[in-house]
This record gives structure tokens, C-alpha cells and sequence, in this order.
């Protein structure tokens, strides 16, 4: 996995955060809805583990919703 | 099929009309109220019933009575000009024009007497005293209207002779490339004036002088080519004789035999007459009985069509090891099982998810489905998008939320009953020609026009039309906006509070209702943020509320920001607001880009989606598809093309098959596009040139252009029509083949005989798709879907008495700025489009004459910018943004706003998309092409891209010409 590619899903995550709340009052659970509905295993795996190892650069929202995405270790 | 007119059914009357036949004048519109009230009278002792306000010519033609007529064609009112068509009608005096007269109750008309037969004789007469007697060599031969005419008419002298004054020598305008104009020719009936103003909405011809002097002219007395012609050729089509015609048939003489096939070219989707020698397409005619453009097209579909023969063509398969290897043409099988082998192996070596497809919005409904299937079978996983994640993904995501389907909800012919007709994001007299023909006409009726573009669209202001709100918004705030807007609606009570009690969702409607009061979506607080005075927000937003019928058209310019996705639910959320939704006149109206784009997604070409736009996650959804297809399909979503790049970078993703699509040039930020392709082990490039993604590629599959298939395109207006083949695949296979042969050769079976059966099975496996099929489309002509046992001629206007999702969905669409700001580095905003001439990349119509339009892409920039920066009009300039620099030569024109720059992406060679950024809409991945900010400041040279890539390019092209030597 290259930097850059991190990088893309952390603005991506962090741009969700930012924008998903169209409806219901639980953002994070929004995040996770949403990234469930269009994110690989793989894509959702490598936020998952910089989550875990790190996870600064996530807003809050985002870094909630991690432990919700689907079929993720 | 002539079909004669049956009184019973004469409240369907153009159920029964047949698209060969002009009948003179023109049905009563739709949106006159006369066109329900019917009359009867008596032509020629037959009785006919009409609808009031049709004229006597065509009631006479309904009954299969054809009135001789030169100056009357049914595109266009009637003029009354040529004095042929004169009738008798019982109890009035003289002679009245048929064309003219319209149907009253009772009235007994006769046609042919022998007084008629003298008139009409002496008035042909003067007609050929001033026409050249040369028709077995003139190009019309055949296809005559005054030839038929003098025939019908009994012609036998011209007692007046040849000698007197006369045009016959007037010298021809040959300044076209798609037709020449030979006023010798000329019977100054004016329908080519007419055509252009009723047709077109142009007005770039007009009839100059009085009477003898009398004569069509361009523009201000100008060559066509030098005036403001849009090539459309609706006067070229209207001509009844050879003054007006195409260059093709005077090069190779009339086509013997025609068939009705669909446009490749935009979303409209406009039908046309194929018209050939043997397989030599000589002319494509736009067909009358085309549902989206009624006999209309724009120059790209009716005469952009030489690139199908081009000598660029590839026409024979061929594979290398390495992209820095010449290519070697070899046989399909050799082709597909390179391909495959090398597919399984990447898949052995990196995982099953290692590999991936793209789907083309070029290629037919059928050939779609196929790759997608091809992926999701083959390769076992979901790694497969479209061209529509670039341009049209937010519609997908905004109005299935909001609405419960990913798809517009009208008909083109819906905009003849809008009151108040908003465009925002969409250049649609460019973009979407015949279709701004159509609008154009609504507007010339009286519809009110609401412009939302940073750029002065022709819309705007051109002859007859201007819009009454231009909101000139700065790039990256549409949100903000339709915010204001709606905040206005709200605060003054101007919503429709029925149907949005009736029809949506009350819990949703009331948080959105508290969200958009808030003082901070006001005008007065987004006039800063949009650039746009709060009292003209204000004002378009009564003026959009409070029409019977208000209609939201839209394009790119909407769905192509970080907020791409907010912004069309903005817009659902306005329709719902207002009431405008589930009728005739209203709606929300996405344009699409490629010709087949609103097919290619319907069709499961998103990584998330099955066919029909159902989620891969439901296992209800799936499993209908695995029993079929006999395989296990992966519950989770694939990778987005974006998601691609970045996974073949970091080295997960290695092998792609693309079919017609050229990423390297349309796709964002092209040296991060260029370093994905780079790393791929095996790149699969199907397509009809070597194109800038191929430059990358290890197998290139030759492609076929529409006219060598079959198969089905669906329109911006979910309209599926039939593509039929024409001449054989160049390459020896239609692309559904090419498909076919490497599924076969990665081991998973296909048979198909025939498009035919594909759709069959699209048909069994997708709930909207259920009904339709190459018999009903025969039969149909064209179906809009949904089309199943609840609609089984389609559907027309889709959320009539419920939404799909069962009440309509009011989003909170909070306004976010994109990420994309200026600075003083980069102080301007780049914004991008598309022109009329050119299609998309411009591998099509770049290989056809409109390249003298367009030769190269220019930078747009405002006389202030450009003389802050020493720039003069022509000057070649850098554009510099943070992921690259291009060089384009300036255009200083105020149609840009100050600290607004535009540009086109036609060109390879002009990078504009090693400027555009990695941004993207937050919900879709859909590309921010629309903000850019950049620096502007004069070059003395192209950028190194653009000489690093004169260089790769030069290279690839001696690789394939070593193939061919």
C-alpha cells in the first residue's frame, strides 16, 4: 500500500464525515452505513489498521464508524 | 408501412402517424389546448376528423390525399409562400392555401379541379423559367421535391424561355465542409430560414431583398462557414431541391437503402435513417419517428460520422510483453488467450481481486451487461465501473436517496409544458444540441429561464432567448445555492405544502425544513460564499416556486465537485419542495454525457450494484444473477476506477480490462492516472483507435463503432433504442464478441448468438428491465423503462401518484466548501467543458472536418485576469494548478467571470486534465473537473508533460506501426 493511497482514504473518510449526516443523528454510524454501502474489504481493511496503529489525522465521526464497517477483522 | 388514417382512432392520431411521409404542416403542439377539440370536414368527399387548428393540407394528408406543395414541409409552420397547395373550399371565394387554411366544422374542400390544375401548372411554370434544366446530373436527382412537383403538376412547356434574367449562374458557397449551398438552384421558399429559426432556434439565415432579388443569405450576407451556422443541417434536410445539399451525396450520389439506428454521440440519443450504398454510408438523416429529436440532430450526429471509416482504425488484434515493446498483430484467438493467461496469473500471484473492468458508456446496453458479468463471473469479483463515476455518479447516489430511483424523471417532450425552465451545471446548446433545440423553442413560446453557470452558456443571451435570472455563480458553490433557494421558498411560504404532505416523508421534510431555515442557508448569508447578490437568489427562487410548472435541467457543472452528490439531492429536494415531480412539464432532468451513459449504469456497471441498481450486499439481489450465471459473487463492493488507480499504485491491482473508454485522457490528474496505468501487468484496451490510455496497454482488441453492431443504447430520458448494424466489424467482431471470446478463453462459458438474446437475459434477471425486448423494441420503436407487467409500454414519467422509494426523501444538505480553495499561489478557479463540435475526448470527431471548429483547446480568461498578467488573446500560457502544469493559448473573452478560467479537454495534447486534481464528491468518488485552482502567466513553451508526453506518444505510435509493417 503506498502513501498516497492512505491518504485518499483518509481525506475520503474525513469528506464523508463532513457530509453524510442527510438524515439520522448518529454520525458515525452514517460513516459506517455509507462506507459499507461502497468500499472494498481491502479499502475498508487499511483504514481499519491505521485506525488502530494511529488513526490522528481521522475526525471523530470517522474514527467511530471504523469498528462498524462490515466484514472487517 | 404507410398507414392511413383511421377516424377511430383519431384521438391517438400520432400513433398513426408514419415518420416517411411529410404531411405538409405540422401537428397542433401538445401544449396548445386546441389540440384536443376535434372537427370534421369533408376533403375530396372523405370524411376526416382533426384536431382544431391543423391545416387543410395536412387533414388531406391523414387521409392519404397529398396536396402538391414546395414552400410547406411538416418540421416547420406554414408559410404560405409558393401558392401550390391552393384548394377549393365550398361557399368561399377564389382559392385558399392549404397550408394555411385551417379546418373548420363542416367545411368541403376539393383538392383537384381542373381550374386547380391550371393554377398550379402556371405557377410551376414560373418556377422552372428560373431554374437550370440539368437534373440528370444534379445531385438531387431523385430526390427532388420541385422535380416531383412538376411531375405531379403536369409540367409539359415553359412558354416564358430560359433567356431572360435570371440566378442560374450565381456562384455556389462551397465554404462548408458538410454541404454547399447553390443558389442557382434556389426557389427561395424560405424553408431553410424557417428551419433554422423553428427547428433550430438559430436565426442564422434569413431571405435578403424583395422580390426578383429575393435570396437566402448566412449571417450578414457571410459564406456559410463564416457565419453563426451551427452546422445542425435542419435547412440541408428542409431544401426541396438541390440548393441545400450534403457533400456526400453530391461526391457519391443518393444511398439506395437506409436503416434506423441511434447516435453515438451525447445522452439525447437522437434516432437516424442510416442512409447507404451497399455498406457505404453516404448520409445519416435524423428520423422523424425518433422519440428524443423528432427529426432533428446537431452536427455531430448528422454529419460527424466519417472517424467510423477512418484510417486510424485498428483493425486487427495485437499483444505485447511490455509497453515498451512494439506491438504484434495477431489472430483473436492468439489475443484473447494472451489476455486471459496473463489475467490468471496476476490473479494467482496477487489475489482475485487483483484485476478489474471497465465498462463503456459507447458501447451498447448488451455489451455492457457483458463485461460487467465478464468481471463479476470471470474474474470473481466486483472490481468494475463506468465512465459514469467521472460524470453522472451523484445522480445515481442523489436521486436514488431522495427519489428511490437513479435516473430522470421525465421525457424530453416534457420541457414543451415547463413554465419555468432552470439549467444549472449544463451547457445544453453545446452539449446536448438537440435537445437546447427543443428548449429553445419552449423559451421562444414564453417559458420563463434561470441560468445557474459561472460561464455566460449561450443560453444566456442568444437571438430571441434570454434567460431572465443569470446566477453566475463562483465554481464549487451549487450547494450553496440551491440552499439559498430553497431557504427563500421555505421562509415566504412558497412551498406546496399538499404534496409535500401527501408525498414525503414528514420526519425527514420537518429536520430538513429546521436545517434550511437557519439563518446560515439564507441569500443574504450565501450572497458571499456564491458570488451572487442575495435579491436575484431571492427572485430566481420565487420566480421557480411559484410557476405552474417549474423543470430543473442539469449537468456536469451540478455533479462533478466534492459536493456532487449534495447538489442533486438539492435538486430533488427543490422539486419535491415546489410539487414539481410526477407530471408532465416539471421534474428533475439530469443531462447525461456519453450517449450510453444512463445505460451502462442501469446495466450493473458500479462496483456496488447489480444490474437495476441493486445492492451486491442483498442476497436476494445476488441470487438470482449466481444461479444463472452459475457462480458465487462477491457480496462485498469492488473498486471505483479512482479506488483503481490508487490500488494499482500500491501495487495491489494489476490487471484491467477497458473497453471504449480512454481514462489516460479523460480522467483526473493524467501523471497520477499515468503512474497507475504504468504499473499494470496486463492492460486490456478494446477500443476503435490506438488511444491514450492503449499508449499503456499489453493487449489492444479491436473495437467496433456503432454502425457495425447491434444492440441498444438508453437515452438521458431512460429511453432504450435499438443500434443496428450497418457494415461488418472492421476488427471482425462487434465488441459483445470480443467479450464473449475472452470470457471463453478465461474459462468461463458464454454463448450468445445474438444481442438479442443478451438482452433476454438482462430482461429475466433485472425487475425494471422485465418487459423488454428486441420484438417490443420492433415494435415500440423505443421504451422507456421502467418496462414490466405494472408498465408495459414503459414509463414515460416516472414518480407519478408515489416515488419509487415510496415517499419522497428530503436530504439535509449541509453546504461544506470544497477543499479546493484559492490562494495566492493559485488565485484563479479552472472550471472545464465541453463544445459542440467536439465529443467528449474528442477521438471521434478530432478524426472528422469539425476539427476546423476546434483545432486545439483554449484557455477562456476574463480581459481583467488576462491583463493583470500581461496576457494578450492568442498568447500560449501556463496553467499551473498543484498536481501539474499544461500550456494552452489564452482567449480573452468576458464570457468567463473575473477569477474564473475555463478550458475543454478535446485535445490529447493539451492536458487539461494534468491540472485537475485527486478531489472528488464525498459519497461517489465523482471528480471535482469543475474547481481547480490554478495560476495563469505567459509560456514561452509547452509544459514538460506535454513534451514528455510528445515523446511517449511518438514512441507508441512507431510500436504500432512495427506491428503493422
Amino acid at each position: 500500500m503506498s502513501s498516497i493511497e492512505l491518504e485518499h482514504l483518509i481525506k475520503m473518510l474525513n469528506q464523508i464525515a463532513d457530509n453524510v449526516l442527510i438524515a439520522d443523528e448518529d454520525e458515525a454510524q452514517c460513516v459506517a452505513i455509507h462506507v459499507n454501502k461502497f468500499w472494498t474489504r481491502s479499502m475498508k481493511e487499511t483504514v481499519a489498521q491505521y485506525a488502530r496503529e494511529d488513526g490522528s489525522e481521522l475526525k471523530p465521526a470517522a474514527l467511530n464508524a471504523v469498528s462498524m464497517f462490515r466484514n472487517v477483522n | 408501412m404507410l398507414k392511413t388514417y383511421d377516424p377511430k382512432n383519431a384521438a391517438g392520431i400520432n400513433s398513426t402517424i408514419d415518420p416517411e411521409k411529410d404531411y405538409g404542416t405540422p401537428a397542433v403542439r401538445i401544449d396548445d389546448e386546441r389540440s384536443t377539440i376535434f372537427v370534421g370536414l369533408t376533403i375530396d368527399a372523405q370524411q376526416v376528423s382533426v384536431p382544431r387548428g391543423t391545416s387543410i393540407m395536412r387533414a388531406a394528408a391523414l387521409i392519404n390525399i397529398n396536396v402538391p406543395k414546395l414552400c410547406a414541409t411538416d418540421s416547420i409552420q406554414a408559410f404560405g409562400s409558393c401558392r401550390l397547395c391552393l384548394v377549393e373550399i365550398e361557399g368561399r371565394k377564389g382559392f385558399s392555401a392549404s397550408c394555411t387554411t385551417t379546418v373548420e366544422e363542416g367545411l368541403v374542400v376539393r383538392t383537384q379541379t381542373d381550374q386547380i390544375a391550371v393554377l398550379r401548372r402556371n405557377v410551376m411554370e414560373l418556377y422552372i423559367s428560373d431554374h437550370p434544366l440539368d437534373c440528370l446530373t444534379c445531385a438531387a436527382n431523385g430526390d427532388c421535391e420541385l422535380q416531383d412537383v412538376a411531375g405531379e403538376v403536369g409540367l409539359r412547356e415553359v412558354r416564358y424561355g430560359f433567356e431572360g434574367e435570371n440566378h442560374l449562374n450565381v456562384e455556389k458557397d462551397t465554404s462548408h465542409s458538410y454541404f454547399t449551398f447553390d443558389p442557382g438552384k434556389c426557389i427561395v421558399c424560405s424553408r431553410c430560414v424557417r428551419a433554422c429559426e423553428e427547428v433550430q432556434g438559430t436565426y442564422a439565415l434569413t431571405v435578403d431583398g424583395r422580390g426578383f432579388e429575393s435570396k437566402i443569405v448566412a449571417g450578414q450576407n457571410e459564406k456559410f462557414m463564416g457565419s453563426e451556422c451551427v452546422a445542425c443541417g435542419a435547412c440541408v434536410q428542409a431544401c426541396p431541391t438541390a440548393s441545400l445539399m450534403e457533400n456526400s451525396v453530391i461526391d457519391q450520389g443518393l444511398p439506395e437503402h437506409s436503416v434506423v439506428t441511434t447516435c453515438a454521440y451525447c445522452g439525447v440519443g437522437c434516432s437516424f435513417k442510416a442512409e447507404l450504398k451497399g455498406d457505404q454510408l453516404v448520409r445519416m438523416v435524423p428520423f422523424k419517428g425518433g422519440k428524443a429529436n423528432h427529426g432533428h440532430s446537431c452536427v455531430k450526429g448528422r454529419f460527424a460520422f466519417a472517424y467510423a471509416t477512418h484510417s486510424d482504425r485498428v483493425t486487427s488484434p495485437m499483444i505485447r510483453n511490455s509497453i515498451d515493446d512494439p506491438w504484434r498483430q495477431v489472430g483473436w484467438n492468439e489475443a484473447v488467450t494472451f489476455a486471459a493467461t496473463r489475467i490468471r496469473d496476476i490473479q494467482k500471484q496477487y489475489g482475485r481481486n487483483s484485476v478489474g473492468g471497465i465498462t463503456s458508456s459507447r458501447c451498447t446496453n448488451e455489451e455492457t451487461y457483458l463485461v460487467q458479468k465478464l468481471v463479476r463471473a470471470a474474474f470473481g469479483n466486483n472490481n468494475v465501473d463506468t465512465c459514469a463515476r467521472v460524470c453522472h455518479s451523484p445522480t445515481g447516489y442523489g436521486l436514488k436517496t431522495t427519489l428511490g430511483e437513479s435516473a430522470g424523471t421525465q421525457t424530453f417532450d416534457s420541457v414543451e409544458k415547463a413554465d419555468v425552465i432552470m439549467v444549472i451545471g449544463a451547457n445544453p446548446t453545446d452539449a446536448h444540441p438537440v435537445f437546447a433545440a427543443q428548449m429553445k423553442q419552449r423559451l421562444l413560446r414564453g417559458a420563463k429561464l434561470i441560468v445557474a453557470d459561472p460561464r455566460r452558456i449561450d443560453l444566456v443571451r442568444s437571438p430571441h432567448v434570454e434567460s431572465d435570472y443569470h446566477l453566475n455563480l463562483l465554481p464549487g458553490t451549487n450547494v450553496a445555492l440551491l440552499n439559498a433557494m430553497a431557504h427563500v421558498i421555505v421562509s415566504e411560504g412558497l412551498e406546496d405544502g399538499e404534496f409535500v404532505a401527501n408525498r414525503c416523508e414528514q420526519p425527514a421534510f420537518e429536520r430538513w425544513r429546521k436545517f434550511i431555515s437557519e439563518p446560515r442557508n439564507s441569500p443574504d448569508a450565501m450572497a458571499a460564499v456564491t458570488g451572487i447578490v442575495a435579491n436575484e437568489i431571492a427572485a430566481a427562487a420565487r420566480l421557480f416556486a411559484t410557476a405552474k410548472n417549474a423543470a430543473i435541467y442539469y449537468g456536469l457543472g451540478v455533479t462533478e465537485h466534492s459536493q456532487g452528490s449534495t447538489a442533486v439531492m438539492c435538486i430533488a429536494n427543490l422539486a419535491m419542495l415546489t410539487g414539481n415531480i410526477g407530471r408532465e412539464g416539471v421534474g428533475v432532468n439530469p443531462l447525461r454525457g456519453q450517449n450510453n451513459v444512463q445505460g451502462s449504469c442501469d446495466m450493473g456497471s458500479f462496483p456496488h450494484e447489480l444490474p437495476g441498481y441493486r445492492h451486491v450486499s442483498i442476497d436476494s439481489v445476488r441470487k438470482p444473477f449466481e444461479e444463472h450465471w452459475g457462480v458465487t459473487i462477491d457480496n462485498e463492493p469492488g473498486l471505483r476506477i479512482p479506488n483503481m488507480f490508487d490500488a494499482a499504485i500500491s501495487g495491489n491491482f494489476k490487471g484491467l480490462y477497458c473497453q471504449g473508454e480512454d481514462i489516460a485522457q479523460s480522467d483526473p490528474d493524467t501523471q497520477h492516472v499515468e503512474e497507475a496505468l504504468r504499473n499494470l501487468e496486463c492492460l486490456i484496451v478494446q477500443d476503435i483507435f490506438f488511444n491514450e490510455t492503449a499508449k499503456f496497454a499489453h493487449v489492444f482488441l479491436p473495437g467496433a463503432s456503432f454502425l457495425e453492431k447491434d444492440g441498444t443504447f438508453t437515452n438521458a430520458e431512460r429511453r432504450i433504442s435499438r443500434v443496428r448494424k450497418v457494415m461488418a466489424p472492421l476488427g471482425g467482431k462487434a465488441d459483445w464478441e470480443a467479450t464473449v471470446a475472452l470470457a471463453n478463453a478465461l474459462g468461463y462459458e458464454m454463448n450468445y448468438e445474438s444481442p438479442s438474446e443478451i438482452m433476454d437475459e438482462i430482461a429475466e434477471l433485472t425487475p425494471t428491465f422485465k418487459g423488454v425486448s428486441f420484438e417490443l423494441l420492433e415494435e415500440k420503436g423505443s421504451i422507456q423503462w421502467p418496462c414490466n407487467d405494472e408498465a408495459p409500454d414503459g414509463t414515460p414519467i416516472m414518480h407519478v401518484d408515489e416515488f419509487v422509494r415510496g415517499d419522497g426523501f428530503f436530504a439535509v444538505t449541509e453546504y461544506v466548501a470544497t477543499d479546493e480553495k484559492v490562494t495566492k499561489r493559485y488565485p484563479l478557479l479552472l472550471t472545464t467543458g465541453r463544445i459542440l463540435s467536439q465529443y467528449n475526448v474528442g477521438a471521434q470527431t478530432r478524426r472528422t472536418e469539425n476539427i476546423q471548429w476546434h483545432v486545439e483547446d483554449v484557455l477562456e480568461i476574463h480581459p481583467h485576469d488576462a491583463q493583470d498578467r500581461g496576457v494578450n488573446d492568442g498568447d500560449l500560457v501556463q496553467v499551473s494548478s498543484r498536481v501539474g502544469q499544461t500550456a494552452l493559448r489564452a482567449e480573452i473573452t468576458d464570457r468567463v467571470q473575473p477569477g474564473v478560467v475555463y478550458t475543454t479537454f478535446h485535445h490529447p495534447e493539451s492536458g487539461a486534465n494534468v491540472i485537475t486534481t485527486d478531489n472528488s464528491d464525498w459519497a461517489t468518488n465523482c471528480p471535482e473537473y469543475k474547481v481547480t485552482a490554478v495560476q495563469v502567466g505567459r509560456a514561452a513553451q509547452r509544459s514538460n508533460w506535454q513534451s514528455k508526453r510528445a515523446l511517449f506518444s511518438e514512441q507508441q505510435i512507431l510500436h504500432v506501426n512495427e506491428a503493422e509493417s
